[in-house]
């Protein structure tokens, strides 16, 4: 959309292990840069990038900073007060809250006449001083704000809890032959594991794996199912970032469930590679 | 076709010296198909394939392979890769994988052993991997 309204907008390339260097972004930033915008963490990946060190590159420059929080809210600690971010966004359904609901945090926004204003982009009745049009939906706020305290108050005891799980699982598949962790291997988020499988072709993987609710490391809105440019830039080969599958762990996991994934991969993989002719 | 992606017939090594190879695709097109022939008296009596691919081309493979078993080793082709799909309801991109399959049966059928240009080496990937 930016760029068809004339902007021109650089991308920055992660490093092998799916962290964007703050170098890089220091590199990239030029005189006229309006906005540099950056994920905290990876969706497909659970890295998180630096952001209170890409905060202080862009900081230095006079460059606002946006942060999309929606995957490290709840997983990372995160002090606005001590942070250098000016915009920050996560929705509430990353942290147990309803759908539909989210926040767009602006720093310098509230208190006097000098806070800053957001510029519209949708226009009707011009409620909250012409932020933005149309009634809230009170009880997803309420929804988001509760979701908001538990995360705070289950913080340690979460990542406690997915931390355990996701080792056990990455334990159990790493004992698999031909499998490789996409992303650095401690710069990470507890609740996402993404994993490449050698051998095996990816659609078939997924198929083979029905009973597990994971997600293929391709795009999955193109019906040629590219494979995933996340993985791509990590240095994975087209057909190994197809091979690749994305586990999602949570509050709500279990030791069970973490069992029976592990016992699904390996069965999937066992079968698919017991006729690959990838495989010696 | 969800029959035969679960339940593959036929599906690999036969691990019989002198059995008749065929094979058609490569790692970097997403689909390698490699049968593997037993012709005994003119007609063929065991038959195995390997497959990395899609649903469609493992159970385009298995149909394949029900449908090559007793049939006499001189036909050309067993059935065409637009029958095949046609059979199987492919979509549109996985005709291609089809028609490869078709070449893979024939190149065993003919003895030729590779029907199209096949890299069955390993593509160079990231040299890191983290099974730490």
């Amino acid at each position: 959309m930016l760029k068809r309204d004339g902007y021109t907008i650089t991308y920055i390339e992660p490093d092998r292990e799916g962290i964007v260097q703050p170098h890089r972004v220091a590199d990239a930033l030029r005189d006229d840069t309006a906005l540099c915008s950056i994920m905290h963490v990876n969706n497909e990946t659970g890295v998180y990038n630096d952001i209170a060190a890409i905060g202080a590159v862009t900081r230095a420059r006079g460059v606002p900073l946006h942060v999309d929080a929606a995957q490290s809210i709840g997983k990372l600690p995160i002090d606005l007060a001590q942070l250098p971010v000016d915009l920050m966004s996560f929705t509430a359904h990353k942290i147990y809250g309803p759908k539909g609901a989210g926040v767009l945090y602006v720093r310098g926004a509230t208190g006097g006449d000098n806070r800053k204003r957001m510029a519209p982009i949708l226009f009707g009745g011009g409620q909250e001083n012409g932020a933005r049009p149309g009634t809230l939906a009170t009880h997803q706020i309420v929804g988001l704000g509760a979701a908001c305290e538990l995360a705070r108050e289950r913080f340690e005891r979460d990542i406690a809890h997915v931390s355990k799980l996701r080792d056990s699982l990455w334990t159990g598949l790493a004992s698999l032959p031909g499998v490789m962790l996409n992303g650095h291997p401690r710069q990470r988020v507890c609740g996402i594991l993404n994993v490449s499988f050698d051998g095996v072709e990816g659609e078939s993987l997924l198929l083979a794996v029905a009973g597990l609710a994971v997600s293929a490391g391709s795009a999955c809105n193109s019906a040629q199912r590219e494979p995933s440019y996340v993985l791509r830039a990590l240095g994975r080969d087209a057909t190994l970032a197809q091979s690749s599958l994305r586990f999602s762990l949570g509050r709500f996991s279990t030791a069970d469930e973490v069992a029976a994934a592990i016992r699904i991969v390996s069965d999937a993989l066992a079968s698919l590679r017991s006729i690959s002719p990838l495989i010696a | 076709m969800r029959d035969h992606f679960w339940h593959p017939r036929h599906a690999g090594k036969l691990n019989v010296p002198g059995a008749r190879t065929g094979t058609a695709g490569s790692r970097r097109q997403g689909t390698l198909v490699c049968f593997e022939l037993v012709v005994q008296a003119g007609h063929v009596t065991a038959v195995g394939y390997r497959v990395f691919g899609s649903p469609y081309a493992i159970a385009g493979c298995s149909v394949m392979a029900e449908l090559i078993v007793g049939r006499g080793a001189d036909v050309t082709h067993v059935m065409r890769g637009r029958e095949l799909a046609s059979l199987l309801d492919f979509p549109t991109e996985q005709i291609g994988v089809a028609l490869l399959i078709e070449n893979a049966i024939k190149a065993a059928l003919d003895n030729t052993g590779e029907a199209d240009i096949v890299s069955t080496t390993r593509e160079a990937t990231n040299d890191d991997d983290y099974t730490d």
